[in-house]
């Protein structure tokens, strides 16, 4: 009984900071700063495709360099296609300004596009600084967060069934039935 | 004239309640089966109650602490909730085997005129697995010598009226 309670104890007490360890550490978010040119022309953008981690939410604030409005947007893929091939189009963000944030909190793509345009002036080249938010796997603390939960689970499952074997015999030295009896009671 | 008990059947599986298999033990009266269930052991309440308390006690009349061969017969079918087959309200009784690990199936009346069914399996008591493979008997021989005797016994409790509805397995 006192293995089974130490046994039982010991495996949540490896699962409680397996737990912590993946909620806590094994994703974190990554900022990352990128510059994005557009040519001079009313018809120039710049791009910058974006891999979402399988879907991650993204977050972040631009800001044209010169200080003229531009026109920002962030596309998923089809969206992209069809702004690339110049036709109609919808975004999933979209602002006219010469800086300001964007967030997708609930993203159904794996990648997107941030996508800028000159608003007001065409004739000179202009830049674009993008910063954004993304959450990241860490793997090392993700594999050690899952040593740490599996070990836990096999001890908790190894305390279950040491105590289960335990009751097990009791019951069977404690019982005086093992096979089928015939009570001679007379009539 | 009172009631006889004819003998024990120590272990048996049932599919009884919310799908679930429990085990009983039951005991053959030459009146009725008294299907005595075994406290729920395996569920997570009871599982986790010595880990962070006193260790539960057991029920004072688990069926593994039961005298069968004293026990008040009205006490014990009284008892929890342990299922009690009247041969007077059986409609149907069949033995199987099927790979030899015979089974029975009753079809009975309860005291509210509710057609039931209730089937078991004949399942040796762990103990007595040990104890015949000690003797050097394979589990599929034992397993098949306890259903037979599980036969022979409700052969000889069974009282004739009812025995016309019983398919007996050889």
């Amino acid at each position: 009984m006192k293995h089974f309670r130490l046994a039982f104890v010991s495996g949540f007490a490896l699962d409680i900071p397996a737990l912590l360890i993946l909620f806590m550490f094994a994703f974190h978010p990554v900022t990352t700063q990128e510059t994005i040119s557009i040519a001079p022309g009313a018809e120039s953008y710049g791009s910058l495709e974006v891999d979402l981690n399988g879907g991650a939410p993204i977050s972040g604030t631009y800001e044209s360099i010169s200080g003229n409005d531009i026109l920002f947007m962030l596309l998923d893929e089809g969206q992209f296609a069809e702004y690339a091939a110049n036709v109609s189009h919808s975004s999933r963000f979209s602002a006219v300004s010469a800086s300001g944030s964007f967030s997708i909190e609930q993203v159904d793509m794996e990648r997107c596009y941030l996508v800028v345009e000159q608003a007001t002036e065409f004739s000179s080249a202009e830049e674009v600084r993008v910063t954004f938010e993304l959450n990241e796997m860490d793997l090392v603390y993700l594999a050690l967060s899952l040593s740490l939960f599996t070990a836990g689970g096999i001890i908790i499952m190894y305390a279950l069934y040491t105590r289960n074997k335990e009751r097990v015999d009791a019951r069977i030295s404690a019982s005086k039935y093992v096979d089928v009896v015939f009570f001679e009671e007379k009539r | 004239m009172a009631e006889r008990r004819i003998g024990l059947i120590p272990n048996a599986t049932t599919i009884v309640r919310a799908g679930q298999d429990e085990n009983c033990r039951i005991l053959v009266t030459d009146r009725r089966l008294i299907m005595a269930f075994d406290a729920p052991k395996s569920s997570l309440k009871l599982g986790l109650k010595g880990v962070f308390g006193k260790e539960a006690d057991e029920p004072p009349e688990a069926p593994e602490e039961i005298d069968f061969a004293k026990v008040d017969i009205d006490r014990l079918a009284r008892m929890n909730d342990n299922i009690v087959i009247p041969y007077f309200s059986v409609d149907k009784l069949k033995i199987d085997a099927i790979l030899g690990v015979y089974s029975f199936g009753v079809l009975y009346k309860n005291e509210e005129n509710k057609k039931l069914w209730v089937g078991a399996t004949f399942v040796p008591p762990e103990a007595l697995l040990r104890m015949r493979k000690a003797e050097g008997l394979n589990r599929r021989e034992i397993i098949k010598q306890y259903g037979q005797k599980c036969q022979e016994l409700l052969k000889r409790a069974l009282p004739s009226s009812t025995s016309l509805n019983v398919e007996w397995k050889q």
